[in-house]
């Protein structure tokens, strides 16, 4: 494993976006509403910390499109691990939120 | 493509050429066309392609420099000095000097340029500053290689680490020059007539920045490969 990475909540959305099948920046960007000055710099600091890969696509679907080739990111196996820990730190915290706002843990509102 | 689609094409294509300049020379190719594809696909949808443009400074800052910069300047710094103070502290002096006259020099000139002796003083001054600025920022790179490489740190160490160290030594060193020329105005009140302080530290800004760049342009060419240890 690489570099170490701080567990953030960005961290933890970029993926989530990512283990649920978003694959290029724009994509995470869009799921996880963050912005790209966030998405980008995080995806460089999980591919060095080895929790993502990136390859390049073919070139034939591209064509075929009429656009550049794109930078597809993929979760490895050391990204779920960490993505496990986030969902137990952030469910914590979570629990903790509603039970500060709404009074009741787990109570979600409409 | 409209010509508003195309305008906003060129922004685009210029905000990120300009961060690709943060962005280390043997990544940069890779680093833009990646940026170029996923713009390409934000306007195809219509996306706010600029605001996401504007992202790539901060992801060529990640790239060119990393979020650890500081902290690996400072673990730099601190095996430098314990192992070669007196070449570290000399460069640290050197440009500090350099900068602080370079500084005074343009206050003076600036400052009485309405008789003839003030205005061969600041024709004098424009090379004299160029000089010192030069061969200040020479010498601190020159000795903090030196340093590197004569005194090699306990520490892992690499041309990263190298560059990082100068650039805060750089601006602790301009730092020093401000603070001397400042000094200065408010020691000779007569030559500094009508200025204020924050119009001496605006006008010694120049050559600061100039040093810094000489220095670090100058690191950049002897220092080894990126990633490549000393």
């Amino acid at each position: 494993m690489g570099a170490r990475i701080n567990l953030t909540y960005p961290v933890a959305l970029v993926l989530a976006a990512l283990a649920a099948g978003h694959r290029y920046g724009f994509d995470i960007m869009e799921a996880t509403g963050l912005p790209s000055g966030t998405v980008y710099p995080l995806l460089r600091r999980l591919e060095a910390g080895e929790y993502v890969e990136a390859q390049w696509e073919g070139e034939e679907p591209a064509q075929q499109e009429g656009r550049p080739q794109r930078r597809y990111y993929a979760i490895t196996d050391a990204g779920r691990e960490l993505l496990a820990r986030a969902r137990g730190r952030f469910a914590t915290v979570d629990a903790g939120l509603r039970a500060a706002v709404f009074g009741r843990p787990g109570e979600v509102p409409a | 493509m409209s010509a508003r689609d195309s305008i906003r094409q060129h922004a685009w294509r210029a905000i990120v050429r300009v961060a690709s300049r943060m962005v280390p020379r043997d990544a940069r190719a890779e680093w833009r066309r990646e940026w170029d594809a996923e713009l390409h696909h934000v306007q195809a949808r219509g996306g706010p392609v600029l605001r996401t443009a504007l992202g790539a400074f901060a992801d060529a800052l990640e790239v060119g420099v990393g979020p650890r910069a500081f902290a690996d300047a400072a673990r730099f710094g601190h095996a430098s000095l314990a192992g070669s103070p007196l070449h570290v502290a000399g460069a640290a002096v050197v440009l500090a000097t350099g900068i602080a006259a370079a500084g005074v020099c343009l206050a003076l000139a600036w400052h009485g340029a309405r008789d003839a002796g003030s205005t061969v003083l600041l024709a004098a001054s424009i090379p004299l500053v160029l000089a010192l600025v030069c061969s200040a920022g020479a010498a601190a790179a020159s000795l903090i290689r030196r340093a590197i490489v004569r005194h090699p740190s306990p520490l892992p160490c690499t041309a990263d680490e190298a560059r990082a160290a100068s650039a805060v030594l750089c601006a602790g060193a301009g730092a020093a020059g401000l603070l001397l020329a400042a000094m200065a105005t408010v020691r000779f009140p007569d030559a500094a007539a009508g200025w204020s302080l924050l119009d001496g530290a605006a006008r010694v800004a120049g050559p600061v920045l100039l040093s810094g760049a000489i220095a670090g342009a100058a690191v950049r060419r002897w220092a080894p490969p990126r990633g490549e240890s000393l």
